[in-house]
């Protein structure tokens, strides 16, 4: 247990660090809690038609990105609908993963929000890469995935 | 004759979004996902036109690199750079390790190393440059 918390703080701490080394004004900013529940939303509505309808894992999640993509430009606030229907993009990836755990929709829903807060913090961070969201969806998979074995299992 | 087909649907998927987003002018997300929606539910409703084998591996290519044709035009400006990127895509999935297989992201990983490598190699000559350049300075000094 001790080693759990020791690992988990050491990462932590690891995280923080580099997010700090690549912010370009050194200040952790967390403003969008917006992005993370789109991120959540996503990866939910992903998982619902993979999991729970039996689509096929491409279909389901080009659909939430296909769907995602009619949200109004100045939905939630002016000129935030594009990094909304990101965020819902980049949600629907982790949903395409297979079922490993009891609680999978749990699971999905703290995956969801790990990549959710990386989604926020890397907002100027590889801007215009392809496979930025990918590759954000496969962190907060790999993170939380690596968090609920060394506590829960 | 398999991987050649793989190779040639990584190419489409990565040339085919970008092209919709630099000449049509349509958002990356959906000159991504409309693309490799149509084109897996074609094989989802007609699956006896190819083998089972490509009936399964050509959407999930075809998906993950149309993550490699989000890339924007400052990055990658030539469609070259991007079909190349989408066949280094095609390569490392197909001979990436089953450890990940099943986890959300893992077709977005390889996507991004791929853009990030062809980027890295044009790169090359800069850095090239600049090391000739300080070699020269250090001698002068």
């Amino acid at each position: 247990m001790y080693a759990s918390v020791f690992t988990s703080a050491i990462l932590v701490l690891v995280s923080i660090g580099y997010l700090y080394l690549f912010q370009k004004d050194r200040k952790l900013k967390l403003g969008a809690w917006y992005l993370i529940i789109a991120v959540i939303l996503g990866a939910l509505a992903t998982t619902y038609l993979y999991i729970g309808l039996g689509i096929s894992a491409v279909i389901s999640s080009a659909l939430v990105g296909v769907l995602g993509g009619f949200v109004p430009k100045n939905f939630p606030f002016p000129h935030k609908g594009q990094s909304i229907r990101m965020a819902i993009y980049c949600g629907s990836f982790i949903g395409m993963g297979q079922a490993f755990l009891e609680h999978h929709y749990l699971f999905i829903a703290f995956a969801g929000l790990v990549s959710g807060i990386y989604f926020c913090i890397s907002t100027n961070q590889l801007k215009g890469f392809g496979g930025k969201l990918g590759t954000l969806a496969f962190v907060g998979v790999a993170v939380s995935y690596f968090l609920t074995y060394i506590f829960f299992t | 004759m398999e991987i050649a087909i793989y190779l040639l649907f990584g190419i489409l998927g990565a040339v085919i979004p970008y092209g919709l987003t630099r000449e049509l002018a349509v958002e990356p997300v959906k000159a991504s996902a409309l693309p490799s929606l149509i084109l897996a539910l074609g094989f989802y409703f007609f699956p006896q036109i190819v083998s089972e084998n490509l009936n399964f591996h050509i959407p999930v290519i075809f998906f993950g690199a149309s993550f490699v044709g989000m890339v924007s035009k400052k990055i990658l400006p030539y469609y070259l750079e991007v079909a190349l990127a989408g066949i280094l895509f095609s390569m490392l999935y197909l001979n990436a390790s089953s450890f990940f297989n099943g986890y959300g992201g893992g077709l977005g990983t390889p996507a991004c190393i791929s853009v990030l490598s062809i980027y890295g190699l044009k790169k090359v000559k800069t850095l090239v440059r600049f090391f000739s350049v300080k070699k020269n300075s250090d001698a002068k000094n």
